[in-house]
């Protein structure tokens, strides 16, 4: 058995290469350091998207949406989209226990909804993840309402309008588990995070200053359709681990602002 | 492996009449779902030619990247390990598994694992390994193998799985998927909310931000890699490229090439363990780097685009003899074209010459490659080192009497007046064999294999070159 400390694995690596150009010392000799012109240009139509452009990513979203089993809903401020949840979670059926609740993220578009007061007459508890430094305690707790929640509703970074993917980094407030223990997932977004293609996302987290100084942080998660198998016979079923349903709002009230 | 048992395997394959179906459908699914998927992309196939040459520049400056990432991870709070071999990657987790005390580990899907045994060794250190895949965790309440990269539980019926679950999970017996897939989901839920551990693999790390990338559809890898305390990933050492702009063709060629998808369910970028006082994540996270074979490949300039591949199954889905035999009968972690090539590289080449042998050479598998490997010229290139030994990868001449039985055929076919007294002495001697009308049945000796399941047509009574020769004669018309 070779010693296999990182610096002999590598110098190992190495030798197999057996590399022929001499000028490739570090990363970046091999990456783009700099956004080139196309990148630039990209950037550029991304910001300077008005209205009309968003509202046609709007409907491409909405065609792709079906195809992955996303309900979109389009909502025309905070109310409605509060009232769409309220049906939502009128409507649908607790799964692990038999009280139905709510978890939710710390995020100034989620807090906007007032969940709580919305979802009071259904006597459905709302729990929000705590934005402070979470003690071991408190860490428990929301992992159990997590549990127990058949309802989680999120933000995102960005939504993909031609394959229906939502984007989420990791941050404090805006834990992980809310997207995927639940049975069902919501996700509230502005119109305006609405991009065109994977391509437009990948440029912004590698190119953007704000992307950039943010870093992908620890976890970083795209999100497609609800959780599905077909490993049964190749029949697609939904709902093999994750939320069996995911429901999009996206809030077009932002856009009269 | 035995050489008697791929064909035996192979063989009960072939007639398995629910199998044949299973295999059947999958390739029409997901093999023409792909081959259509890439003439949609708004690049055009092309872009598979792009995936290939960013893969190769990764492959081409590995330890530049393994370098970069381990740096990032590291200064993330995460451990990386390297390991040479597989029997060092397993006890590396062990160990991690220790200091944790850990009892009950969950599993993402990891074709790594399969390769390095990783959860027999898990198991007989007492740590109870559960795998989280549907397929995968049929397969394993099964006790059998999976059959395919990306369909682990291809070859068992509905109502197999409905026994199956209804006696190791004790639900009543039922053949619809999707209550048996609610089955399992109650099953393993309360694995995944109890695990200490949690395992994945990596499908394609990215240097320049230092994360390992996990992509599933069922959801179960993000449990695993979010709700238990320590998350352990397992990642081949050439699995990463440069940056992200290099991720944004990958991925879309991945869940083209693997599931038909334009994008795949869930794709998570991993840095390292939780920030301290965050509500979720692990609070360790370790790599594990394995080598097991791969330096080696890597170190052959004829075979190292082999590494180029993402392991996403497509060549499996397109094979016209995986189709056939299924994943079993390769009787290793990667089975179809790509299997064909890699275990023997793994493991060597005399040792799974069988594999490489049974491929067909029709060249399907590279337009079914997301990245476009090379695969058939690979699989002649074993075959050569078959055919005439080679030191460097301890290849002995596998057959004398077929390289005996070559030679003298070389030498008969460069003379006209041998090969004429050839063919006339064999039109003679054909009638002692057995048959039918103008076929051969029964070839003797070493020819008895190719007749075993065709018959051979007869020489016919007169060459092309005797009837051109009369045909042509002076005086005859044309």
């Amino acid at each position: 058995m070779r010693p296999c400390g990182r610096v002999e694995f590598i110098q190992h690596v190495k030798k197999a290469l057996n590399r022929d150009d001499p000028g490739i010392r570090s990363l970046a000799d091999i990456i783009q350091i700099d956004p080139n012109a196309d990148d630039c240009r990209l950037l550029e139509k991304i910001a300077d998207r008005d209205t009309h452009s968003h509202l046609v990513l709007l409907e491409r979203l909405i065609e792709a949406a079906t195809l992955v089993n996303v309900g979109v809903m389009v909502e025309k401020d905070a109310d409605s989209a509060a009232a769409s949840i309220s049906k939502i979670a009128a409507e649908k059926c607790a799964e692990w226990g038999d009280q139905k609740s709510v978890v939710a993220w710390d995020h100034p578009l989620v807090k906007r909804l007032g969940l709580a007061a919305c979802l009071r007459p259904l006597a459905i508890p709302v729990n929000f993840a705590d934005r402070e430094p979470v003690t071991a305690d408190r860490l428990e707790i929301f992992r159990k309402h997590a549990e127990g929640a058949f309802i989680g509703i999120t933000a995102a970074d960005y939504c993909i309008a031609e394959t229906a993917t939502l984007s989420m980094k990791t941050r404090p407030g805006q834990p992980r588990c809310v997207s995927l223990l639940p049975s069902i997932h919501i996700a509230v977004i502005r119109i305006e995070q609405i991009l065109s293609n994977l391509n437009e996302l990948y440029t912004l987290l590698k190119w953007s200053p704000i992307e950039q100084a943010e870093g992908i942080t620890r976890c970083m998660t795209f999100i497609t359709g609800p959780s599905k198998t077909a490993d049964i016979e190749a029949t697609l079923v939904h709902g093999a681990h994750g939320p069996r349903e995911l429901y999009l709002l996206v809030l077009t009230d932002s856009m009269h602002d | 492996m035995k050489p008697a048992s791929y064909q035996h395997r192979a063989h009960a394959a072939i007639n398995d009449p629910v199998l044949q179906r299973a295999l059947a459908n999958l390739q029409q699914r997901l093999g023409r779902g792909a081959a259509e998927g890439y003439r949609r992309f708004p690049e055009g196939p092309d872009l598979r030619l792009k995936g290939h040459a960013i893969r190769m520049k990764a492959v081409d400056n590995l330890d530049i990247l393994l370098d970069a990432l381990a740096d990032k991870i590291e200064k993330n709070g995460g451990h990386v390990h390297f390991a040479a071999d597989g029997e060092t990657a397993v006890k590396r987790c062990i160990e991690i598994a220790r200091k944790y005390h850990v009892s009950l580990a969950v599993k993402g899907k990891s074709m790594l694992a399969e390769e390095i045994g990783l959860n027999p060794a898990l198991e007989a250190a007492g740590i109870e390994t559960v795998e989280t895949d549907l397929g995968e965790y049929i397969v394993q309440l099964a006790g059998e193998a999976p059959s395919h990269i990306i369909a682990p539980a291809i070859h068992k019926t509905r109502e197999a799985v409905g026994r199956l679950f209804a006696d190791k999970l004790g639900i009543p017996y039922t053949d619809d998927p999707p209550t048996l897939t609610h089955a399992a989901r109650q099953a393993l839920r309360k694995k995944f909310l109890d695990a200490d551990m949690g395992i994945s693999g990596c499908n394609l790390a990215c240097a320049e931000t230092g994360h390992i990338t996990t992509v599933s559809n069922e959801g179960n890898i993000r449990m695993a890699t979010t709700l238990p305390r320590v998350h352990v990933a397992f990642m081949g050492m050439e699995r990463i490229v440069a940056d992200l702009k290099d991720h944004a063709i990958l991925f879309r060629l991945l869940a083209m090439g693997a599931a038909a998808q334009d994008m795949a369910g869930y794709v998570s970028y991993i840095g390292g363990p939780a920030e301290p006082g965050r509500t979720d994540g692990p609070e360790a996270f370790h790599l594990i780097i394995v080598d097991n074979g791969r330096s080696r490949i890597l170190a052959d300039p004829d075979f190292r685009e082999m590494l180029c591949c993402i392991r996403c199954g497509a060549c499996l889905n397109m094979c016209p003899v995986y189709g056939k035999i299924g994943g079993h009968a390769y009787g290793s972690a990667y089975s179809g074209p790509v299997g064909a090539v890699v275990t023997p590289l793994l493991t060597g080449i005399s040792q799974a010459s069988d594999l490489c042998l049974g491929e067909s050479l029709c060249g399907a598998c590279m337009p079914a490659c997301p990245v476009n490997i090379d695969i058939p010229r690979m699989l002649l290139l074993l075959r050569a080192k078959l055919a005439e030994g080679d030191a460097s990868w301890n290849v002995s001449i596998r057959s004398r009497a077929e390289q005996a039985a070559f030679t003298a055929w070389s030498f008969l076919i460069r003379s006209r007046f041998v090969y004429e007294m050839f063919l006339q002495g064999a039109s003679i001697g054909q009638q002692l064999l057995p048959g039918r009308q103008n076929m051969i049945s029964r070839l003797p000796f070493a020819g008895k294999g190719w007749t075993q399941s065709r018959d051979l047509r007869r020489l016919a009574p007169q060459s092309f070159i005797q009837r051109y020769r009369i045909e042509r004669a002076p005086g005859k018309k044309r």
